[in-house]
């Protein structure tokens, strides 16, 4: 089963996720924004470098939104791929990752944002699932 | 059960119902309203319906369609003292825009040289994702740009003074705090300056093909025959970040100040508190990133003319008919229930429609009303109207801003391949030039509303006026 599945939307896209934890939930949502991005391809010569990111948030739908954004921003502000991805935390309201990304991504879709409208983070059938619409 | 309740041929209400603090107002034809039914618009109507401090209706446009917590093709407008203002009532495009170049040049005669004009647009004109433009910023440069705006840019020799005569707003907002702008907004601002973007952003060269109004046609310098080229962008990825730092802020916002909305997008706060000052102040920068943006891509439209065809762009009269944005929030003054009352207009996906006498229209403009930009698909036509009394009445001067999406990117994909699309464009006698086939494919004119329909809705209804009609030739997509 995809870990991801996109959803139509009239003048957006939707991202639909899920994780039987709240790692393979957040990896879920990176997988889904790099294949919307169209950035599934590693850049073979490009140069490797390391990056974290560490987040706190209110809600896990916050939390949701400002993960995607940040890795919405290596992607397409400072044009760097994520190739890997590992956790050392992940919960409802933090996430710690550790990612390697090699420099010049390129990408075929701009993602603007990812947007609140109608998030709601839940568990279901044993596995958390999310929606997420994305302005493009 | 019908959702709306019909008031005449082009106005559906949507009564109060739940927390609605004001009815809904969808302008529509009777044929448009069961896809507006079936698509949700009525819940999103409803949804911004709930601001505190709206006044009026929640309003939606002709070409509305599904949005993310307000429609695209939305307006609010909430009391300037008692409202809140909202950055999802915006969108993350903030100033996104349209403006249009008037030529003395007629388009049949150019016809053989079209692909080489496109050709050299296509490469003075940065376009595509991760498109950087020729001109780089340092932080200071980019924060001269949020205050200044289109101002900036034809103090770089970018423009004359001329074009902003014809700007909304004369092509900045004073009301900008460039310091309001984070410095994660300000780096993506330093590479995207003069470039046109991905996704429904474009760049195309028109003919004038039917005048409607002579008059108003004749005051805006336009005539049948005319190559005009019209430019749709806005403040790129400096605009999304501060749209998207002030959600994060919002989000607290709206507890801390006990404001429930039935879509977390519609986050707010009261236009008074510091979180709604700071956004504000921080919108009107991401708007001046925009004007200024539309104004570099100017010059280097009129750069490219004037290579292609070997003459200076005085010659070729390539003048500004008018720049106008349909993504943002402003302090307007307008008459409810009989008095004046100073409000906060939301437009999210509509335009600024103001009526002929109005002291905000250019004053060249002032007898006949603001130019209102409405451009349709790549192969089908634009139009220019004039704003109207009756929209200053009933939707706080506002009118739509395109034909509305029909349908999403997936379903315009399997029409048909980009190449194939760009090929049955250019049979029409468009043609294209694009970084992104597929992207193409996404944006095919099937995919839109039908922007004929659109306008004489608002034609009808007396929200703007035809002035002229405009056919593609010539299309740049990122």
């Amino acid at each position: 089963m995809s870990p991801f599945r996109l959803v139509p939307h009239t003048a957006d896209v939707g991202l639909r996720i899920s994780g039987k934890t709240w790692e393979e939930f957040y990896l879920s949502g990176a997988l889904g924004l790099l294949s919307l991005c169209g950035a599934g391809g590693v850049p073979a010569k490009g140069k490797g470098c390391k990056r974290s990111i560490t987040l706190r948030a209110a809600t896990p739908e916050e939390l949701l939104v400002d993960w995607l954004n940040e890795l919405n921003y290596l992607l397409s502000a400072k044009r760097l791929l994520p190739v890997s991805i590992g956790f050392e935390k992940a919960g409802p309201s933090e996430v710690d990752a550790r990612l390697g990304v090699k420099r010049g991504a390129r990408l075929e879709r701009e993602v603007k944002s990812a947007s609140y409208h109608h998030l709601k983070v839940r568990r279901e059938r044993g596995a958390l699932r999310a929606t997420v619409i994305l302005d493009v | 059960m019908p959702l709306f309740r019909k008031i005449d041929e082009f106005r559906f209400e949507l009564p109060r119902q739940g927390g609605m603090r004001v009815p809904g107002l969808v302008y529509a034809s009777e044929a448009m309203l069961p896809k507006i039914e079936r698509e949700r618009v009525a819940e999103q109507v409803a949804n911004v319906a709930h601001l505190p401090g709206i006044v009026g209706h929640s309003l939606a446009m002709p070409d509305c369609h599904w949005g993310y917590g307000a429609p695209v093709g939305g307006a609010a407008a909430v009391d300037a003292a008692e409202g809140v203002i909202s950055p999802g009532l915006v969108g993350y495009d903030i100033s996104c825009g349209i403006r249009l170049l008037r030529s003395d040049l007629y388009a049949a005669e150019l016809k053989a040289r079209i692909p080489e004009l496109m050709d050299g647009l296509h490469a003075r004109v940065a376009s595509g994702v991760g498109k950087g433009g020729s001109i780089r910023l340092d932080e200071r440069g980019v924060r001269e740009v949020l205050r200044k705006g289109a101002l900036w840019a034809v103090e770089r020799g970018l423009g004359e003074r001329a074009d902003l005569e014809t700007c909304e707003d004369g092509g900045f907002l004073r009301d900008a705090a460039p310091e309001a702008a984070s410095e994660r907004a300000a780096e993506r601002g330093r590479g995207q300056m003069g470039t046109l973007g991905s996704g429904n952003h474009f760049l195309e060269l028109q003919a004038v093909d039917e005048i409607y109004d002579e008059g108003a046609a004749a005051v805006f310098g336009l005539f049948k025959g005319q190559l005009t080229v019209l430019v749709h962008t806005g403040s790129r990825g400096l605009g999304y970040q501060i749209c998207e730092d002030a959600l994060r802020v919002m989000q607290r916002a709206a507890g801390k100040y006990h404001i429930a909305l039935p879509d977390r997008q519609l986050a707010c706060a009261p236009l008074s508190s510091s979180e709604g000052q700071e956004y504000y102040a921080a919108m009107c920068a991401a708007a001046n990133y925009a004007r200024a943006n539309r104004q570099a891509i100017t010059h280097a439209i009129r750069e490219a003319f004037s290579r292609v065809l070997g003459t200076g762009p005085h010659h070729l009269g390539l003048r500004v008919v008018y720049d106008v944005c349909h993504n943002i929030a402003k302090y307007e003054l307008h008459e409810v229930d009989g008095k004046p009352r100073r409000l906060l207009v939301h437009r999210k996906g509509a335009t600024r429609a103001f009526p002929a006498g109005h002291p905000d229209v250019p004053a060249l403009y002032r007898k006949v009303g603001q130019p209102v930009l409405v451009p349709g698909s790549m192969g089908t036509a634009s139009y220019v109207l004039a704003g109207c009394e009756k929209a200053m009445k009933e939707s706080f001067g506002t009118a739509c801003h395109g034909a509305g999406r029909l349908m999403s990117r997936t379903q315009a994909l399997k029409l048909m391949p980009g190449h194939q699309l760009a090929a049955e464009l250019g049979r029409a006698g468009v043609c294209v030039r694009t970084d992104s086939y597929k992207g193409l494919a996404e944006e095919a004119p099937a995919a839109y509303k039908d922007v004929d329909e659109v306008v004489e809705v608002c034609h009808r209804a007396g929200l703007a006026r035809k002035v002229a009609r405009m056919r593609p030739v010539g299309v740049l997509k990122g």
